[in-house]
Formats: C-alpha cells, structure tokens, sequence
C-alpha cells in the first residue's frame, strides 16, 4: 500500500497523471477500461455514465457541477451526450487544460474550474444536479 | 449549490466494517474510514437518500485496468513516465487485494435537494 500522503502530495499525484492524461496510450487505457475516452480514471464506466445522466436528469436545459473531474470525466461525457452544460471541477490543474480542449474540439459547452471540492466558489441555486467519483471533500 | 429539487449522485470508496481500523490509512487519503455518508447527506438537506453497494462492478473494474494496463505498459511507460506508472499500479493492485480481502466497497449514493 501507499504510504500516507500529505494533501498537498495527493494533489501532486493525482496531477502527474492526468498530466499524460491526453496521451493516446492513456486514452486507448480509457476506451478499453471504461468504455470511453473522456478522461475516465477512477471506477465509472460508462455504463454508470448512462445510469447517472438518467438519475440526475440532465437535458439540455441543466447545469451539471462534476467535482473532482479530473481530465473531464464522467461530466464532459454526459454533457456531450444530453446537451447540459458542465462546470468541471478539481483540485489537481493538470486535467483541467485537457478537458478544456477536449470541449472545444467537440463543441461541449463546459468550463474547467481549479477549486477544492469543500470550497467550490460558486452561487446557491447554481446547479440542476452535482456527481462526484470516488472524491473525498 | 443545488437548486431545490436538483439532484446528487456520488460514489465513495470505503473501508468494510470487518477491515482494521487502519485500513484506510494504507491508501493514500482516497479511502474513507467509514460509510457513514447518509446522515451525512441527510444532515445537509437532502432527502429520497439512496445507498447501492456496487463493490461486484468495482472489483471487475479493477481487474480490468490491470489486464489493459499490462497489455499498454511500454506505452504507458512512456506517456507517464516509469515513477507516474509504478505508483499507479500499484495504487490498482492494492485495491484489488483490499477488494478481494474483504476491505474495500465502493457505494454509489444518490439524494434529492
């Protein structure tokens, strides 16, 4: 097992991955593993993906919060597939400029925000539905 | 954050109720202690709170990403780097042997606001 980690050296670990997080090795990882290839790291596949667009609701008139994205994963993947829009959101800034470009290369409307998911800056009443993976807050 | 109505959906990673108490120290901080969540969600206003355990498809998700991951490795290796790699695989096996020893769940909450 991994021996304890400061917060500081979670964050930098999470980082150093998603920093090849583009990379083509690890998206052919993402599309075999998870069935997809918008950033998937954790544990949801993409059948969950589908589970949790149902769940939640989302069309194209929600706003989604993801919270601890990562490269961009699930909410980018939901937000292509219903239309919502999706505020993405972690702690480790090296995903974000991933999933940013991923956005505009497919047209998906998403903004990538560096924010810890216990402090997130955002207004009340914000969002129509909030998901979260395997994230501690 | 969530309008009245709006709705929430997450998963944890947890330690059993059979594991050591120490368990979840093991894993880095990813890991929480306990699956104590729903007063938790319900104490911040949520309610038709929902717990599945999906640990079955969290365990076949890991064993999957350690057969392609093997499969990938010199490439991976190489986007990664061998450090970034390493950590990460090992981080993987660790969590199937918890998962396999009996330690580990992964629950999926869902709630309404």
């Amino acid at each position: 097992m991994t021996d304890d980690l400061s917060h500081e050296e979670l964050v930098d670990r999470f980082g150093a991955y998603y920093a090849g997080a583009g990379s083509s090795s690890v998206l052919e990882l993402e599309r075999r593993v998870f069935g997809s290839d918008y950033g998937g790291n954790g544990y949801t596949n993409i059948e969950d993906a589908r589970r949790l667009a149902e769940y939640l609701r989302l069309d194209s008139a929600s706003v989604l919060l993801d919270i601890g994205t990562g490269a961009g994963w699930p909410g980018l993947y939901l937000a292509k597939e219903t239309g919502c829009q999706v505020v993405l959101t972690d702690m480790p800034k090296e995903g974000l400029p991933v999933a940013r470009a991923r956005a505009a290369d497919e047209s998906i409307a998403a903004q990538a925000v560096n924010a810890d998911g216990s402090q997130l800056p955002f207004r009340k009443a914000a969002f129509d539905a909030v998901t979260h993976s395997d994230v501690l807050c | 954050m969530l309008k009245q109505g709006g709705r929430l959906a997450f998963s944890v990673v947890s330690t059993t109720d059979d594991a050591p108490s120490d368990a979840a120290e093991g894993f880095g901080g990813f890991v929480t202690e306990s699956s104590g969540y729903t007063p938790i969600v319900e104490k911040a206003g949520f309610h038709s709170i929902e717990c599945s355990n999906v640990t079955e498809d969290f365990h076949t998700m890991s064993l999957r990403w350690l057969s392609v991951a093997a499969d990938l490795e010199d490439d991976l290796r190489s986007a990664l780097g061998d450090d970034v790699f390493d950590d990460k695989l090992q981080s993987r096996k660790d969590t199937r042997d918890a998962i396999e020893s009996g330690e580990l769940q992964r629950l999926l909450f869902t709630a309404t606001a």
